[in-house]
């Protein structure tokens, strides 16, 4: 070990595994156990970054979440990790990280010039200066970007894989420090379906780097005994490394468990995280608590640290942060720290304590060691640069409002500082009990429960091991009671430790004419002097102050800051800190990757599901390209060799017209209707007539919403008195059945009618053309494929070898066409018994995009493209559709509201382009004048548009204003490339206006 | 992700059901009588109060029922679910 | 045209594989006949007849399944059944229900292609289901005898803990099989190591 500042004994870390990293490229080496910090500071590298606007020098402040300055850069390539925490960032061999924000490079930041200009970067800075001239703000923009950027983003794909789970437990308990571990023995005890998360690689919590006793042995030997004793619980869960982000409704919430990020790259196998999606029925939040710093100035030198950390260091990582420290405290905490450093072989010049006296126990421990404590006073300022190198103490007065007195300065390296301790109450924030200031412990503790939850421990603000053992068994037990188990642990011992209160003390009084570089942010470098201008501009609200100076904005979210800071506001208003209050705390706690929230619902296959009919492969064996219609996929045109679409969307239509095409209508959806309401019950769903349709025989229907908008359409067939078969839009089929049952469950229970979904049972062939019923009656058995006798919108059931099949002459073309349908397990036999039978007819499979040009030829409207919620029936030109004698249908009334009845409503017609060579684009807006200036009043909208091969020019389908009675003007698309496509306006019909085709 | 009480499959996972708006809104009988007004109060207008407010659900990807949810818009706490036709928990006419 | 005949079931195109390392077996049990029946459970009329084609009255106790001999039924709401036939019955079982059930008000719709049933099976088969299944699987809370309706992934499914092994049967849409099982297989990638 070449670690010049790791201590010769103690610690957790393996002695005996060295582990070899770079950091900003310069080679070093640390133990396993380490993070990346204490490898660091092993090393004797306080210094690791540079701040956010002015590129202080900054070091290690922290060895937990919490840590604002050592965010790094990790590895390069696609497998970089921007803006990790140094202090949670396990050590692994050949690690490669590197300081963000830093340019050339950390030890000669150019940036750092901005440190010199701070005063004219005060609260606010970007809002005053760079907004103006607007137009200038995106240049602006670039260059503070590069100057200010955190990290790094990868810019290649994540080579990574994402678990994720949902879980379901009695307790879940969040913090494996001893009071989470003492809930989780208690409940897991008692037989309760418990999981305990971790954010660290081991479980203990602070109290790894402690010298407590319980249960009458050292903490850490009892925390490895319940370890060992939950981990036989076979209903106890434990994760390490893994955080709780996010607290939500109903105690639903989210962890991220990092399952690889500690081993070396090429150790890497499996998932990377796991995001866990936890139900609890009771939650035990044992989040703990985070030391504070004291502000004053220059209190951002690498060197200065929480004494909380200092002590970790010590004791958990055998680090020692520095030969000559200073100790700086407002309470009773920080005297541990001085004794660890005295025992880490540091010398402690002085423990500098703001309180007036100190008389504890602990205190008098500190001072018999031969420690000097320095009462009622404080640390004002520091030097130093790259790490610091002394502090000036002054006295504090007893009002602690100034400071008096010599300045005395003294040298040191290692400033650990203690402000008291703000207990973690993010995710009890998060779920919904609003955080209580409470002025005799100088914290915030968690409100009032408003879920199935307790804080206990330090992070219910008690910091005395033998209260919070008391309450984490208490929560242990009542949780899993609440569960229905019979939970009775008694409280494991711990002696209870007298402590002297705190002095609040969150800005140190500045000598006149001084001061200056107080840091509340260190992230985002927002100072004491940002706040108090805030407050003399008229911010009043915390939640504005914190947006106006940006403070807590950073990937630390100000989890060492933020209070400082609402204590500065509290006292520049002149109002308490209970009256100031928190910011919101908000999910996600520490900052989660985008892998562990996509998981594996990436790519095509993936990311959403992708629906198939049973003659999908059949359609991929011939070529087809394909469309998402909804969720399905389906065939979009068949292109030949050396076909463009056009050509083969040309090619299918005029085969279908002028012989006969076959088209796979699975996708429809289908319901099955029946009950002896059934017919009354459609009555109020269509618009049009249903009781009179005869057995055997279908009708078009229009669905519309109660607002009188259409919403789907279709034919339904009568296959019995009391028996329907609807089909609906592809797009529309869940909804339309949750439309109808809801009518059904909510409004007519009385009626008699059930609905099943069946679209997934059958498999639908659409053979069209005017061969259409030789190519059916070839393969159909049992049915008479005569014209007359089996006329249009008709309906009949045969055979196809064993399989009986129902054949609907139904038509989207105009052309003589029957709709064949088999249970799809047998679809892929029926189409190509149809493909087969048509080869003398030259069949041809088409797509949707020849359905499309086919029925546009017609002028048959297509629900949702045609329509987009605010279109009518008669808009569309389809008044026949709606029953003038029925009393009433689902959307009826809304038909002579006055904004339905409107003269210029936009109404469908057709269009032909002057030239009709010329396809105008789908969703062209439409203008009367395209010369005047922009914006130009716009008439409608293109709503369908192709090139007809049958017709041998382009049409399109639009809705325009009052476009009924505007037939033979001219109308003009303006595109936003500058060409202006001009065309006459038509009747929405190009092909067959006769409808001789219907019938072959 | 709400957890959220189906009155026959008990409690499942928000990202099972579907919400339907606001519950006992009735369609109102011979609708050619209704004012243009008393039409658009039907259709459009809903109460979307701060606290307790009733709630149609759909467990669309359960048993395909609907029913009513009481929920508090604020603090998002459900204090029940019953079935349409029935009164909500609270006790609270509706 | 009768050379042509074959059954394809919604997983004819996907490759199975065999189950690696600790990831559970993926199991298709093909073409099963399956019924949707509605009917009021207060009905007597309607209970008769389908005791007397099921021998079984259909459960009323919500999420759960009968077995009557070669039939199941499993409960899909309080009115509605899902009947599980052997291969080739369900035509014929259909026209018993039609027949008994004249009268009564009542449907009885065959969905036999638009359904298909997977077997999960191993010691991680729950692990799998729960990577991105909202119901608790729990042996505690959800036993043989019980059966869901839920989600998998972004598509519903049925499913029922089996009564032998450490698995589940598992009804999927049709439609929606390839993607459920290409997502299954992904979603197996992760005890495959284990």
């Amino acid at each position: 070990m070449s670690q010049r500042c790791r201590t010769d004994k103690g610690g957790r870390i393996d002695r005996d595994q060295t582990i070899q990293f770079t950091f900003n490229g310069k080679a070093y080496s640390g133990q396993a156990g380490d993070t990346l910090a204490s490898a660091l500071l092993a090393n004797g590298v306080h210094l690791v970054g540079r701040s956010w606007k002015y590129h202080r020098p900054r070091g290690i402040m922290s060895a937990g979440a919490e840590e604002p300055n050592a965010i790094v850069q990790l590895e390069k390539g696609q497998y970089t990790i921007p803006n990790a925490r140094a202090t949670q960032v396990e050590l692994y061999q050949r690690l490669d990280a590197s300081s963000v924000n830093c340019w050339p490079s950390l030890d000669f930041d150019l940036m750092s010039v901005n440190s010199f200009f701070s005063r004219l970067m005060p609260a606010g800075f970007y809002y005053k200066t760079f907004m103006w001239p607007k137009f200038m703000w995106m240049k602006y923009e670039y260059l503070i970007r590069k100057a200010s950027g955190l990290g790094e983003s990868p810019d290649q794909p994540d080579p990574d894989r994402y678990e994720r789970t949902h879980a379901h437990c009695d307790v879940l308990v969040v913090g494996g420090g001893v009071a989470g571990l003492c809930a989780a023995l208690a409940a897991g005890r008692a037989g309760a379906r418990v999981i305990v998360a971790d954010e660290q690689s081991e479980f203990g919590g602070l109290t790894l780097a402690s010298h407590a006793q319980i249960d009458g042995r050292s903490a850490d030997s009892w925390i490895q005994v319940t370890i060992d004793e939950l981990q036989k619980l076979p209903e106890v869960t434990l994760l390490p490394r893994s955080t709780v982000f996010g607290y939500h409704d109903q105690n639903f919430l989210t962890i991220n468990q990092r399952l690889t990020d500690h081993l070396p790259l090429t150790e890497r196998s499996g998932g990377r995280e796991k995001l866990w999606q936890v139900r609890a029925r009771q939650v035990v939040l044992a989040t703990g608590a985070m030391e504070r710093p004291i502000t004053f100035s220059n209190n951002d030198r690498p060197g200065v640290m929480l004494a909380s950390a200092v002590s970790t260091y010590i004791n958990r990582y055998a680090v020692k942060p520095g030969n000559r420290a200073v100790v700086f405290t407002n309470n009773d905490s920080a005297y541990q720290t001085a004794l660890d450093l005295k025992s880490a072989g540091s010398e402690v010049v002085a423990l500098v304590d703001a309180r007036a006296a100190s008389a504890s126990e602990i205190a008098n421990t500190v001072r018999s060691a031969g420690i000097e404590v320095v009462n009622a006073s404080v640390v004002i300022n520091t030097r130093g640069r790259k790490r610091i190198q002394s502090v000036k103490l002054m006295n504090l007065s007893a009002d602690g409002k100034s400071v008096s007195g010599a300045i005395k300065t003294i040298a040191c390296d290692l400033l650990a500082v203690s402000g008291g301790w703000s207990p973690v109450v993010h995710l009890s924030s998060q779920s919904g009990a609003k955080a209580v200031w409470h002025d005799a412990v100088a914290m915030f503790l968690p409100g009032k429960s408003l879920q199935a939850q307790a804080s206990v421990g330090a992070a219910n603000g008690t910091l005395d091991l033998k209260s919070a053992l008391e309450e984490a068994t208490a929560a242990g037990n009542s949780a899993a009671s609440a569960c229905g188990f019979n939970a009775t642990m008694s409280v494991p011992t711990a002696d209870a430790v007298q402590q002297d209160p705190i002095l609040p003390l969150w800005l140190v009084p500045s000598p006149k004419g001084r001061g200056g570089n107080q840091f509340i942010d260190l992230q985002n470098d927002v100072g004491a002097s940002d706040i108090q201008l805030a407050a003399r501009e008229g911010y009043r609200s915390i939640e504005h102050v914190k947006r106006y100076t940006a403070m807590g904005f950073g990937t630390d979210q100000g989890k060492t800051g933020n209070i400082n800071g609402m204590a500065v506001l509290a006292d520049t208003l002149g109002q308490s800190i209970a009256e100031t209050g928190t910011t919101t705390f908000r999910p996600n706690y520490t900052p989660v990757t985008f892998g562990a929230i996509a998981g594996q619902d990436l790519g095509e296959r993936l990311f959403d599901p992708i629906r198939k009919t049973a003659m999908h492969a059949w359609h991929e064996e011939n070529g087809a390209k394909f469309e998402n219609v909804g969720q399905w996929l389906r065939p979009w045109y068949y292109p030949q060799v050396g076909e463009s679409m056009h050509d083969a969307v040309n090619r299918e239509c005029l085969a279908t017209r002028n012989s006969v095409g076959i088209f796979d209508a699975t996708t429809l959806g289908k319901i099955e209707i029946r009950g002896p309401d059934s017919a009354k019950f459609l009555e109020m769903i269509y618009t049009n007539n249903w009781m009179n349709l005869e057995v055997g025989k279908g009708r078009y229907g229009f669905m519309l919403g109660e607002d009188g908008m259409v919403m789907d359409d279709g034919v339904t067939i009568r296959l019995a008195h009391d028996h329907f078969f609807m089909h609906t839009t592809t797009g529309g089929a869940a909804g339309v059945m949750a439309w109808m049952e809801r009518w059904l469950q909510t409004e007519w229970p009385q009626m008699e009618v059930f609905l099943t979904s069946v679209t997934d049972h059958w498999a639908t062939a659409a053979v069209v053309g005017p061969n259409s019923a030789k190519v059916v009656s070839a393969v159909c058995d049992g049915i008479d494929f005569d014209v007359e006798t089996f006329p249009f919108m008709a309906t009949r059931t045969g055979t196809i070898g064993e399989v009986v099949c129902r054949v609907n002459r139904i038509s989207f073309s105009g052309e003589l066409a029957y709709e064949v349908n088999v249970p799809a397990n047998t679809g892929r036999f029926m189409w190509e018994g149809l493909i087969q039978a048509g080869a003398e007819y030259d069949i041809t499979p088409y797509g949707t995009e020849a359905l499309h040009v086919l029925r546009a030829e017609k002028g048959y409207v297509i629900v949702g493209q045609d329509t987009d919620g605010s279109v009518t029936v008669d808009d569309l030109g389809l008044g026949w559709a709606l029953s003038k004698t029925k009393a009433d249908f689902i959307g009826k009334r809304s038909l002579t509201r006055p904004d339905t009845v409107r003269k210029d409503r936009k109404q469908l017609v057709g269009l032909i382009t002057t030239d009709p060579n010329t396809v105008i684009p789908e969703g062209a807006q439409l203008v009367d004048d395209p010369h005047v200036p922009i914006p130009m009043p716009m008439i409608g909208h293109v709503s369908s548009s192709y090139y007809s091969a049958c017709c041998g020019h382009s049409i399109a389908l639009a809705l325009v204003k009052d476009g009924h009675s505007r037939r033979g003007d001219t109308v003009y698309a303006p595109l936003a490339n500058g060409q202006i496509i001009e065309a006459r306006v038509t009747e929405p019909v190009f092909y067959d206006k006769e409808g001789a085709k219907s019938n072959g | 992700m709400l957890l959220i009480e189906c009155p026959w499959c008990g409690e499942r996972d928000e990202s099972e059901f579907s919400y339907a708006g606001e519950a006992h809104i009735t369609r109102p009988r011979e609708t050619k009588n209704l004012s243009d007004e008393e039409w658009a109060d039907y259709l459009f207008m809903r109460k979307n109060p701060r606290g307790l407010h009733r709630e149609q659900w759909l467990h669309a990807a359960g048993c395909r029922r609907y029913f009513n949810v009481e929920r508090d818009t604020v603090s998002y706490q459900i204090s029940g679910s019953y079935k349409i036709g029935e009164q909500p928990p609270s006790g609270e006419k509706v | 045209m009768a050379d042509l005949f074959q059954l394809q079931s919604p997983l004819v195109n996907i490759e199975m594989g065999e189950a690696k390392g600790n990831a559970p077996e993926i199991r298709e049990i093909t073409f099963l006949g399956y019924l949707n029946l509605r009917g009021k459970p207060g009905n007597t009329a309607f209970l008769a007849a389908v005791i007397k084609v099921l021998g079984a009255e259909p459960p009323i106790e919500p999420n759960t399944m009968v077995e009557s001999g070669d039939y199941r039924i499993y409960w899909l709401g309080p009115d509605e059944w899902l009947v599980i036939t052997p291969t080739g019955q369900q035509g014929q079982v259909q026209a018993k229900l039609l027949e008994a059930l004249d009268g009564v008000f009542s449907s009885v719709v065959d969905n036999s292609s638009g359904l298909t049933l997977l077997e999960i099976n191993g010691k991680n088969a729950a692990a799998l289901i729960a990577t991105d299944c909202p119901l608790d699987l729990h042996p505690g809370k959800f036993k043989p005898g019980q059966c869901a309706q839920t989600r998998l992934a972004k598509a519903g499914m049925t499913i029922a803990p089996l009564r032998n092994g450490e698995g589940f049967e598992v009804i999927i849409r049709r439609s929606f099989a390839d993607y459920l099982l290409l997502w299954m297989q992904d979603a197996a990638v992760a005890f495959e190591l284990a």
